[in-house]
């Protein structure tokens, strides 16, 4: 009894752990989907898909849809100028820069590298829960949307210094 | 109260508690109240069950710990949904899943292994002091008999760091080395099975933050060991 028990235990989670856990909300899931594709679109806020794209003083912009590409057009600048890219890094133990500030209603596109060993970058308001190795810059776009002061947290045992490694992220109304 | 302090678990409490008292003001109210609860709700937990099942009152100093360590290391801005389902999870695990009578899986490891399996994030904040984990420690190695466990972690966790270009004492944890991997029922007796549990631990750890870094090396690393472990105890007896 008791080893079929154990069975249906294991298997039970070991069939859910699948499911990413994020802050129970749809942002989480956003954030992975942008990270391998195309980011979120400037117009609307949304996944953006390499279908619709615009070249404009020679960078690629990605778009939700065919209606958003116009509506880029139209003007650049005003949608352009909401787009905020940062380039950050993680150490032992800590975030650079620190804080990380930006706007509500920005679309924040944040670089990040490590400097020594594999880090963890979660902030659990906006459902970001990703890991960088020391060899690779990983790139997350979201949208800030909530305003407030939110602690990023290394997710990834990094060190005797991992539970005091926090940055802040700060969206200003 | 010398008879209270020859009980290794009661050091093991005392050590969790000043562990826990370094690292609560730093981190504010809701760590407190988020360790106080894991190390209730894991207490009640065990109780109950010792008494409705198997009608036994024992004084729960082994939940106690399992409630602090799960709770010091989940990160507490989680919602209070996931300290509730961790903490039943393992008091659920040592009554459950067992071998020959004796549980397999260190209880909060398991549950902070589920943990990482959902992405959930821990972040150690119980390891709070080192140099009172390592004193402790030394001496929890020594009572319980365990240095074979350590020395068989160390070697190929230190050595395959080494090789691999990063400074192994830089990301080690002690808390894991000295709390929770020599914990005394799930890890195994005698040197030769210590060594080889500690080296089953060592070398996950290491493959683990290499090629699977989501992953927690250390619960995962421990949560294998722990799997081998009635192999262990099966073979290396039968030999």
């Amino acid at each position: 009894m008791k080893i079929i028990l154990s069975l249906i235990l294991v298997s039970v989670i070991l069939s859910y752990s699948d499911y990413s856990y994020g802050d129970g909300d749809h942002m989480h899931k956003e954030v992975m989907q942008v990270e391998q594709n195309a980011g979120i679109c400037p117009v609307l806020h949304e996944p953006a898909s390499k279908e619709y794209s615009y070249v404009y003083e020679g960078k690629t912009y990605y778009f939700c849809c065919a209606m958003c590409v116009e509506e880029f057009k139209k003007d650049p600048q005003k949608y352009i100028s909401k787009i905020k890219e940062i380039k950050s890094e993680a150490y032992q133990f800590g975030f650079s820069p620190d804080p990380v500030v930006v706007k509500k209603g920005d679309i924040v596109k944040l670089v990040i590298t490590s400097r020594d060993v594999t880090h963890g970058v979660y902030i659990k308001e906006y459902g970001i829960n990703v890991t960088v190795t020391k060899q690779e810059a990983k790139k997350i776009e979201f949208f800030a949307d909530k305003a407030g002061k939110f602690d990023i947290v290394c997710s990834v045992y990094c060190g005797k210094g991992h539970s005091s490694m926090k940055g802040k992220l700060i969206v200003e109304e | 109260m010398i008879k209270f302090l020859k009980d290794s678990k009661n050091l093991v409490i005392i050590l969790l508690g000043l562990l826990f008292a370094i690292k609560a003001p730093q981190e504010g109210f809701r760590f407190a109240i988020w360790v106080i609860s894991g190390v209730l709700l894991c207490s009640i937990l065990d109780l109950l069950i010792n008494n409705r099942f198997f009608k036994k009152a024992i004084f729960p100093n082994s939940a106690i710990i399992s409630g602090f360590i799960i709770s010091g290391i989940l990160d507490y801005r989680q919602p209070w949904f996931i300290l509730a389902i961790f903490s039943t999870l393992a008091i659920l695990s040592k009554h459950i899943i067992s071998f020959k009578h004796k549980h397999i899986f260190n209880p909060a490891n398991f549950s902070l292994f589920t943990a990482t399996l959902f992405k959930i994030p821990l972040t150690w904040n119980i390891e709070s002091n080192i140099f009172l984990i390592i004193i402790f420690g030394l001496y929890f190695a020594y009572t319980y008999r365990k240095f074979s466990h350590i020395l068989g972690f160390l070697s190929f966790f230190m050595g395959l760091f080494f090789i691999s270009g990063i400074n192994p004492l830089r990301i080690i944890s002690w808390f894991f080395l000295f709390i929770m991997l020599i914990e005394p029922k799930t890890s195994g007796y005698d040197r030769l099975k210590g060594f080889i549990f500690g080296s089953i631990a060592g070398i996950a750890s290491f493959l683990i933050f290499r090629f699977m870094p989501r992953y927690d090396m250390f619960v995962s690393s421990l949560f294998l060991a722990n799997l081998f472990n009635p192999a262990l105890e099966k073979y290396l007896y039968a030999s």
